[in-house]
């Protein structure tokens, strides 16, 4: 039995994979689209839906830990909190709070620490070379700078700046193409291999 | 159960050594020649079986009976051969201890040990064992196989199955599944269908202890073996068997029983007394501050116990699990498999003690039908996952020798004994007496049974065959069994009594067979005889009541055992303290052997530590190290003194206790002192104070389990804390899972039956491996003998079973002993060996489990009413539950407490000494402990002599001490259960612990408990705890006490009740010491506690009154229990241990914490050197235990003590194995580890990898540096002055001017610039055009990409088009109506878009879904857009009816991830035909770009695009603002008119009027919304409406192109018109529709979309748009007006006069830059823009006009030309955008700067290193 659910299980992911593309390769007004469509509707839905579940295990998991007053438990109830305070506001419609909260306090919180990054991008690049200088390392550090000073509106290193620009547009463009393709080229494999079941056993 | 002297024997009565050797005198150290025979009384020694009389094991006599048998199991060869070390214990008095002389030969006895070194057991070995043992097992593992096969025979086998039994719960047991339920019927049926133990028996006898006949009387079981026979006979075979190896080898006196003949190794694994006589510390090196104070509360070596710590502590091996004991095979062996059983089928699970142990109960049941597996064990085995590091030897050890059927019973005992003797090999063999016939009588003969004398001959019976007599214990035993067995119902008189005491002189020859254990059990025999069995029946019925003294007496204990014992003890007691050597340390021991076990040919090195025997001490003094007070502790006896050393003293001792009794002792044990008392603390938070020694909480809790440690005041915090930890909550308990699980072991399993086990805890509390052999073997004999009685008495068949119990109690005891002594590798060890109980204990394998299992079960059974009924059961629930005392510590104490005592305030080691005590009050001799806690113990089991004496007594008492309500009772007790846990909860509290122990066991005569032994005299009401405690007991009898008070010629005079181990210790030595300070008081000092002082303290009143921890001592938490059960199976003991060592300490509980800052604060008070010794001794032991404080100065016992070579050698070699440095932390590494590292360890090692070469330079061994890992922030300079460089680099720019450097970006993009074809693609976009903007990113990327979202959505606007904006980001999504408020906000710019009104929602902008799934929302929406159109992100309606993807004009996503831009180029772009204009971030451009090339949308980067994007859009504002359409939500198709004019009112620009006109003329002309081609081979129909129910009116061939003219609501439906003018619907299916070019949403809504039309001015609702023909964009030429506007509008902007001049000025100057070279794109207003240039330019400087140009320079000049503009002076441009730019700028040069300056560093700094290589 076990054999032959995952078989089915496969057939079936196949199936509903094969009729997807199909629906997806052929014209809107085509029935199959629709399915396509829906098929697409439910994917989304579920997706949704595991966001959802994510939320409630997120809340369980953090109730535990108050409940047993595990390490970081304050933090938990922090969050419970919080997570409890936005979710009600929401839904008793007070937007204009949740959009306060969410302007003054995550998109601070979370863009002053992206701001920080730039102390720890810095003071590893200057440290890239303690260990071992090598020639990678030093391309690396001279492309950086380059990109650095390059980028800098000073009239004085303007060379640099079309240097920039040719990087940019050169090698850069043409290692991001090449990663771009061969992404291209691993999601038609990966695809295929996951219509034919080679690559998901659809069934645990 | 009067205590009839004439019964006891002599030596039970204190008559024999204790007379004739002056208790002041320390033991003649005979040579450990085991075969000496007791030098006490000859005369008495017919009482004393052959083995203790160093006769050879009555095992050489096959036709003996099985008892005797037993008893000669103990290794005979011991009698032959006394370790040298013994031997050299010779008088020579050099060393004074305490005023009292040690001789040298006592000395050097123990200098004979055999070091560590010497045992064959690696600690590979034994590390593969733990590591076996620790592996997570299933259940089938976890279950021997044996077992559930014995279990279905046993179903099968009706004989065997108990009809009350459960066999409905299938093959398994019920307690093991869990669903075992407290009925009666359980216990008693088995009992009843017990073959051997008729229900009369049963009835009798306590539940607990039918559940233990029953299950340890294996089928195997030899049938002529009770439990307790077999029992004896296993320890006496492993002695006898270890008796010939311990003759060849030194030290590991017992534990040759259990490295077994075969093995040798083994013992050596397990630290000899050697090495607690290092533990204990020389003189000249300072032994561990915490052995010392250990040693100095030990009681006085000198003590009786002649238990040479070479000699196995064990007993003669039971014959039947003796099997396993010859053969045991070596603990290697044993880490896989066990040992097979010759006779029996071998048991392959063996590695878990518990599954030995069940092997051992099935084979049991075998012979013992009446045997059911859930009467044997409670403790589920699932969740008791036996604790890996201590399972490891032990375990094996006890299996493979299973030799007789009853052997499989014994088997784990036997493997626990192994384990112990391994540990401990006794120097010498086992001088094991073979236990006469008489003896054997004494103890099989139950005084309840007629029968019984045969049964339980059977059943205690010691192996004849295989018993070898151990030398100088079994002679104890012997001595001890004599006692008992002569008396077949009744216990042994006095005289028997005092016969078997006296031929076991301790001092004079070398420890017999008795162990600590036996002479301690000997003790407690000869005291409790006169008590024997003491009314059980009133004891066990109440709590309060105690055993009167009649009961106690009528056990084999009578008052003049203790009187013996006490007397003999008492000089030993105070001699003890003076010892501080390690030889003097054994030499107490020997001493204390010899005193404590009256006479008995002490075995020098156990009953030298086991200052137990007090007897001498006065003269041997030599104050026990740690180790000794372990032994002391073991001692009941000797243990007034011993325990509060105890408690101190090494954890091993803890954990030894622990394991004895409570597990949660034993776990929180372990650690140090303080740990241990910590654990008490939380109990009794105020105790821990009082209680300041933490040995004697530990050695209480050990013997009674978590119930002492918790009532107890335990002085020490860990150990309060752990048993309050335990009870309340747990896992915060820390304690030391190892001992947990050994206290579970013994107390949840075993000492649930109980009490048992505490007396032989008692015995097992000895360390030294002689000692500890000796006490066990003691305990084991007491136990077997008290075990006896009742099994005689009430359950003749059942005694085996009993005996079995006992045994393996007994073993686990001793087992536990002989681990407690190595310290680190002892917690495995005890682990290990604790383990199998653990396993067994259904609650958990952690104390806390044990304790939770109680607590649960007595406050609320609910919590874990299975667990604990498996517990219960496997403990005996029944008794247990019937116990109203408690089946849980708390409950026990709370009995305990509830009881007349109410010593709460004596600290917990004092009332457990005390009660311990009372025996040895009773018998001064050696033994005394032994008789404390035996008669207690017996008493309350009933098994001594009262249960022989008054069957139904003992009965009582059983049912009393362990609420093990007899079958009958079994119903009542259920109930009870709940009670008596929550009595002992409470109680806990109020009582002292101890006190509530013993009431809770009933034990406590009212008058006798230890305490009693002074107070002997006394009232029984009155009696302190420990009074009530063995009154409970039925060991002592007030009577009894007074009786033995009075023997011991102490009179009545002695102060009454044993308050604290003072009194006991007074009230042992009372006549040769006056102890005025208690031990309490001492310890409180601050730790400066003199050994001599103490035992010179006189003895502390009685408490009256309730410790402060036992008031403060907060309930038992369920949740505890539950932390623990998560932990159970999880790990062995030590696992657990490390687990907990692991624990942060934020995770421990309040108390916990408490509980530990209180022990940190303790060290301060002590000098930390103590301390760290202490922890030093237990490597493994979290620091939280803190060494106690009572540590706090060294012992005048080291200071006395003149070391010689030899000895100094041992010591050093016990330092060096335990680091005395320094404290171990948290992080300290395991015992193993440490045994590993040590460099003396080197032999012991299997591989060369493990092997340390010992560098002898090593005296001292250094300790390890405490590895505290403290996370120090470390603050690098040269990263804090980056982060300083960097901050300022993007803070000054925002501050001075001067730091502003570079040019703004540029005003406009460069021609053909991805950027600028971005920007044209927006300007483009025609008037009412949808626009798809998603906005893909986060917060984190708000800051560079809002700037751009805005940009875009202004240009939107502007061009009156309608921005459609979706979002995959959750948080993205959330956003984006923030980023509206600038923009309604900028009033100019709505302005210039002609409203006057905030933009709105669906109205002017539509937010639409959140789309889930990335790629997969894509996909959805572009396959699905008109639907997901329909709603926006609050569920509005947006009234958009989007067709496709198509209808939009323009696709534009901002983003900062590359992948997002190819997820729209391929999800999104092939659905349409719109451009994609990406605007990405800096980050993700590089891969974006590809895409933008290739769509042609263009690409916009980062800030700098943004800001050019809005410098722009200031001044391309080329849109014709009024001609802004707005859909109405409105299904009439009305076009209105022009409604410019009233929006030019608004400040429209004039120029709108003009397109207006326009509009309005455009309006009128029909509506195209393209053409639409017949997608069709065939002629389709044109009807007259949408839908097929229409009539037909034409047909229209395939490829005919026609017109659209608009479509229905669901749009399936197209009206269009042919060229002919006919204008009908066909379904949209059949159209190939191409959409208008640039088709605008009005046009796509068509007429029916168009408002009327009303003056701009009018409500939002009816807000009028203008159709937006297309025309009228090109109505350009208007534009001339807009120079007016543009004045109109400049204002707005340039009023911006707060400062944003500049950038209006800049923008202005750009654009007209444009103008000349890009004004064709632009085209509409060219002309326009530099007018409104020069207005602005004019507004932000007056100077920098005319020209664009100039205007640029003229900034430039202003702001990178004038650093010196003040601070005050720079303006901010809108949205601090230039400040931006330049901080991004310096902060760009900064970070290349340093960026570049490191490499540059690096670089050098490499070269220079290679040129330093180089």
């Amino acid at each position: 039995m076990a054999r032959l659910g995952t078989a089915l299980a496969t057939a079936i992911a196949i199936g509903f994979g094969l009729l997807t593309v199909w629906g997806l390769l052929s014209s809107a007004n085509v029935p199959i689209a629709n399915i396509t469509q829906v098929i697409l509707q439910l994917a989304v839905i579920m997706v949704a839906v595991t966001i959802l579940l994510g939320v409630l295990n997120l809340f369980v998991v953090h109730l535990r830990r108050i409940g047993r007053r595990q390490k970081g438990w304050v933090y938990s109830f922090v969050l419970i909190v919080s997570a409890a305070a936005v979710i009600g506001l929401w839904i008793t419609g007070q937007t204009t709070t949740n959009q306060f909260l969410l302007e003054n306090v995550e998109l601070s919180v979370e863009s002053a620490l992206a701001g920080l990054m730039v102390f720890a991008l810095v003071f590893g690049a200057y440290r890239m070379m303690r260990r071992r200088v090598t020639w990678s390392a030093v391309l690396f550090t001279l492309v950086l700078l380059i990109i650095l000073i390059g980028a800098l509106p000073v009239p004085q290193v303007a060379f640099l700046a079309s240097v920039r620009a040719w990087l940019l547009a050169v090698p850069v463009s043409a290692g991001a193409r090449g990663i771009l393709l061969g992404i291209a080229l691993a999601t038609v494999v990966t695809g295929v291999r996951v219509l034919i079941g080679q690559d998901r056993s659809y069934r645990e | 159960m009067s205590q009839d002297p004439k019964k006891i024997p002599g030596w039970l009565r204190g008559k024999g050594k204790p007379e004739q050797e002056p208790p002041s005198e320390p033991p003649t150290p005979e040579p450990p020649t085991p075969d000496t025979p007791p030098t006490a009384d000859e005369a008495d020694s017919g009482d004393f079986p052959p083995w203790l009389r160093g006769e050879q094991p009555p095992a050489a006599a096959s036709d003996s009976p099985a008892k005797l048998r037993r008893l000669s199991a103990q290794p005979p060869e011991q009698q032959g051969s006394l370790p040298p070390w013994l031997a050299g214990m010779e008088e020579s008095k050099s060393v004074k201890i305490g005023g009292t002389e040690l001789s040298e030969e006592y000395l050097k006895s123990a200098d004979e040990l055999p070091d560590t070194l010497d045992s064959e057991m690696t600690y590979d070995s034994w590390m593969a064992q733990q590591l076996e043992s620790k592996r997570v097992k299933d259940i089938e593992e976890e279950i021997p196989g044996d077992l559930i096969d014995l279990i279905k025979e046993d179903q099968q086998a009706e004989t065997v199955v108990d009809p009350g039994e459960k066999k409905a719960t299938g093959q398994l047991p019920d307690w093991f599944l869990g669903l075992e339920e407290l009925d009666t019927t359980e216990a008693p049926d088995w009992f009843q269908t017990d073959d051997k133990a008729p229900k009369a028996t049963s009835d009798q006898m306590p539940p607990w202890i039918n559940d233990m006949v029953e299950e340890e009387p294996a089928e195997e079981a030899p049938p002529e073996m009770d439990d307790i026979g077999s029992f004896f006979n296993s320890i006496g075979s492993s002695a006898a068997d270890e008796a010939d190896e311990a003759d060849e080898e030194e030290e590991a006196p017992d534990l040759d029983w259990f490295s077994a003949p075969e093995e040798p190794e083994q013992r050596q694994h397990l630290p000899d007394t050697g090495f607690f006589r290092q533990l204990v510390g020389k003189g000249e090196s300072e032994p561990s501050s915490k052995a010392l104070s250990q040693a100095d509360t030990l009681p006085s070596l000198d003590d009786t116990q002649p238990k040479p710590p070479d000699q196995p502590l064990t007993p003669p091996k039971p014959a039947a699990p003796v099997k396993s004991q010859f053969e045991l095979p070596d603990i290697d062996d044993f880490e896989d498999e066990p040992p097979e059983r010759e006779d029996e089928p071998r048991i392959d699970i063996p590695q878990n003690e518990l599954d030995a142990f069940f092997d051992n109960v099935a084979a049991d049941r075998d012979d013992s039908p009446a045997l059911s597996f859930d009467d044997i064990e409670d403790p589920e085995m699932e969740w008791i996952v036996p604790p890996e590091p201590v399972a490891e030897e032990p375990e094996p050890e006890a299996e493979p020798a299973p030799e007789s059927s009853s052997e499989d019973n014994l088997n784990w005992l036997n493997e626990l004994q192994g384990i112990v003797n391994s540990a401990t090999r006794p120097l010498q063999p086992p001088q094991e007496e073979i236990v006469p016939q008489d003896i054997a009588k004494a103890w099989d003969a139950p005084p309840v049974q007629a029968d019984s004398s045969d049964s339980e001959a059977d059943a205690f019976a010691w192996p004849e065959t295989e018993y070898v007599e151990p030398e100088p214990e079994p002679q104890q035993d012997s001595d001890w069994l004599t006692t008992i067995t002569p008396d077949d119902d009744q216990p042994p008189t006095e005289a028997e009594i005092s016969q078997a005491l006296e031929p076991p002189p301790m001092p004079s020859t070398p420890p017999t067979g008795g162990s600590l254990l036996s002479s301690r059990l000997r003790q407690a025999q000869e005291q409790k005889a006169p008590q024997p069995a003491p009314e059980p029946e009133d004891e066990f019925p109440s709590e309060e009541a105690l055993i009167p003294e009649d009961e106690l007496q009528t056990g084999w204990l009578t008052d003049d055992l203790f009187v013996d014992e006490q007397d003999q003890q008492a000089a030993p007691a105070a001699s003890s303290q003076s010892k501080p050597d390690d030889d003097d340390f054994f030499s107490m021991l020997e001493a204390n052997a010899d005193a404590n076990l009256l006479d008995e040919p002490p075995d020098d090195s156990l009953f030298n530590d086991s200052t137990i025997m007090t007897p001498r001490p006065p003269e041997l003094k030599s104050e026990p190290p740690a180790e000794d007070e372990f032994f002391a502790a073991l001692n009941f006896g000797g243990g007034q003194e011993a325990q509060p050393a105890e408690q101190e003293a090494e954890p091993q001792d803890d954990q030894f206790y622990s394991s004895l009794f409570g597990d949660e002792q034993g776990s929180e044990q372990p650690a140090a002192s303080d740990d241990m008392y910590a654990s008490w603390s939380d109990e009794q938070p105020a105790t821990s104070e009082t209680e300041a020694e933490p040995q004697d909480d530990q050695f209480y809790a050990s013997l009674f389990g978590d119930e002492q440690g918790s009532e107890q005041p335990a002085a020490s915090d860990d150990a309060y804390a752990s048993w309050s930890d335990e009870q309340p909550a747990t896992s915060e308990t820390e304690a030391e899972p190892q001992d947990d699980q050994f206290y579970a072991s013994l107390f949840g399993d075993e000492q649930e039956n109980e009490q048992p086990a505490a007396p032989v805890a008692s015995n097992d509390a000895l360390p030294s491996d002689d000692d500890l052999f000796a006490s066990l073997n003691f305990g084991d004999d007491e136990g077997s003998d008290q075990a006896e009685p009742l099994t005689a008495s009430s359950f003749e068949n059942e005694m085996p079973q009993t005996g079995d119990l006992f045994g393996s109690l007994n073993f686990a005891d001793e087992q536990a002993d002989n681990q407690a002594e190595p310290s680190a590798a002892d917690r495995d060890f005890f682990a290990a060996l604790n383990e199998p109980e653990i396993d067994e204990l259904p609650p958990a394998a952690s104390e806390e489990g044990l304790f939770e299992q109680w607590s649960d079960e007595s406050p609320a059974e609910t919590s874990a009413p299975a667990q604990d009924n498996d517990f219960f059961a496997s403990l005996n629930e029944p008794d247990i539950d019937a116990l109203p005392p408690a089946a849980s510590e708390e409950g026990m104490f709370a009995q305990w407490s509830d009881q007349p005592i109410e010593e709460s305030a004596v600290p917990a080691e004092d009332d457990f000494f005390a009660a311990l005590d009372m025996n040895n009050a009773l018998e001064e001799e050696p033994v005394s402990e032994h008789d404390d806690v035996p008669e207690d113990f017996f008493a309350s089991l009933g098994l001594a002599d009262e249960a022989d004496a008054s069957p139904t007594q003992p009965v009582r008492d059983d049912n009393l001490i362990w609420n093990v309500p007899s079958e009958n009772e079994v119903p009542a007790e259920a109930e009870a259960e709940a009670d008596p846990y929550r009595e002992w909860d409470a109680p806990q509290k109020e009582m002292p612990p101890e006190d509530d122990f013993f009431a809770a066991l009933g034990m406590i005569g009212e008058a006798q408990p230890a305490d009693t032994l002074p107070a002997a005299d006394q009232d029984v009401t009155e009696a302190p705890p420990e009074e009530d405690f063995f009154k409970s007991l039925g060991m002592i009898g007030d009577e009894d006490a007074s009786a033995a008070i009075r023997s011991s010629g102490r009179g009545a005079t002695t102060p009454p009740a044993f308050s604290d181990v003072d009194s006991y210790l007074a009230s042992l030595n009372s006549e040769q010491i006056d102890v005025t300070p208690t031990t309490d008081d001492l310890f409180k000092q601050g730790g400066s506690v003199d050994i001599d002082a103490l035992f010179s303290e006189p003895v502390l009143p009685e408490r009256t009154e309730k410790t402060k921890t036992d008031e403060l001592l907060p309930a038992v938490n369920a949740d505890w229990l539950a932390q623990l059960q998560a932990s159970v199976g999880e790990v062995s003991a030590s696992a657990i241990v490390r687990q907990k060592e692991d624990k942060p300490v934020e995770e421990l509980s309040d108390r916990l914490k408490k509980l530990r800052a209180r022990a940190e604060q303790i060290p301060d008070e002590a000098p930390a050197p103590e301390s760290d010794a202490l922890t030093n001794v237990l490597p493994g032991v979290p620091s939280s235990l803190a060494a106690a404080p009572v540590s706090g100065t060294e012992s005048t016992l080291l200071q006395n003590v003149v070391l010689t070579a030899d000895q100094q050698n041992k010591v050093n070699l016990l330092k060096a194995l335990v680091p005395l440095d320094e404290r171990v932390g948290t992080n300290r590494m395991s015992a193993i580890e440490a045994t590993y590292d040590s460099p003396f360890m080197a032999d012991l090692e299997d591989t060369a990898e493990t092997v340390v070469q010992p560098t002898k330079a090593e005296a001292t061994p250094k300790a390890r540096p405490r590895k505290r890992q403290r996370q120090r922030i470390v603050l690098r300079p040269d990263r804090f002055l980056i982060a300083v460089i960097l901050a300022l680099a993007v803070i000054l720019p925002f501050l001075f001017t001067g730091f502003r450097v570079g040019s703004l970006p540029p005003s406009s993009f460069a021609a053909g610039s991805p950027e600028q074809v971005a920007f044209s693609q927006l300007d483009r976009l025609k008037p009412g055009s949808l626009v798809l903007i998603g906005m893909e990113y986060g917060p984190t990327a708000a800051a560079e990409l809002d700037p751009m979202t805005e940009a875009i959505i202004r240009h939107v606007l502007l061009r009156a088009s309608y921005p459609v904006l979706i979002s995959g980001d959750a948080l993205g999504s959330l956003r984006i109506s923030d980023l509206f408020a600038p923009i309604n906000a900028d009033t100019a710019f709505l302005h210039r878009i002609g409203l006057t009104q905030a933009l709105a929602a669906n109205h002017d902008y539509y937010i639409v879904h959140y789309l889930p799934g990335s790629v997969i929302g894509l996909r959805a929406f572009s396959e699905n857009t008109t639907d997901l159109l329909l709603t926006d992100i609050q569920g509005q309606t947006t009234n958009l009816r989007v067709r496709s993807l198509k209808d939009f004009a323009l696709v534009t996503v901002v983003t900062d991830r590359a992948e997002t831009v190819r997820n729209y180029a391929e999800q999104i772009m092939p659905l349409t035909q719109a451009p994609l204009v990406s605007a990405v971030s800096y980050s993700a451009a590089p891969l974006a770009e590809p895409y933008a090339h290739t769509l042609g949308g263009g690409l916009l980067i980062g800030y700098q695009d943004s800001y050019t994007y809005n410098v722009m859009l200031g001044t391309a504002n080329t849109l014709n603002m009024g001609q802004r359409i707005r859909i109405i939500p409105t299904d009439e198709p009305t076009v209105t008119a022009p409604l410019l004019p009233a929006e030019a009112q608004g400040g429209v620009p004039a120029e709108v009027s003009t397109e207006a006109a326009t509009a309005e003329a455009a309006a009128t002309e029909p509506a195209s919304l393209g053409t639409a081609t017949v997608n069709s081979t065939n002629t389709v129909n044109m009807r007259s409406g949408p839908g097929t129910t229409n009539a037909v009116i034409a047909g229209v061939p395939g490829g005919t192109q026609v017109t659209v003219i608009s479509y229905n609501a669901d749009r399936s439906w197209v009206n269009v018109r042919l060229a002919s003018g006919v204008e009908g619907w066909i379904s949209a299916a059949l159209l190939t529709i191409t959409p208008k070019t640039a088709l605008t949403h009005l046009e796509f809504y068509g007429k029916q979309r168009i408002d009327p039309g009303e003056p701009t001015n009018t409500p939002r609702s009816t807000r009028v748009t203008t159709r937006a023909a297309s025309p009228t964009a090109t109505a350009s030429p208007t534009a001339t007006a807009s120079p007016t506007a543009a004045a109109t509008r400049v204002p707005a902007t340039a009023t911006a006069t707060e400062g944003a001049g500049l950038l209006l000025a800049q923008a202005t100057s750009e654009v007209t830059a444009q103008t000349t070279t890009e004004s064709a794109p632009l085209g509409v207003t060219e002309t326009v823009i530099p007018t409104a240039t020069a207005t602005a330019t004019a507004t932000a400087t007056a100077s920098a006009t005319s020209t664009p140009t100039a205007a640029a320079t003229a900034q430039a000049t202003a702001f990178v030309g004038a650093p010196g503009v003040t601070f005050t002076l720079p303006p901010h441009s809108d949205g601090y955008q230039d400040e931006r730019w330049y901080a991004m700028n310096l902060g760009i040069i900064a970070s290349a700067i340093v960026i570049g300056f490191g490499a540059v560093f690096n670089v050098v700094r490499g070269l220079l290193r290679r040129g330093q290589r180089g």
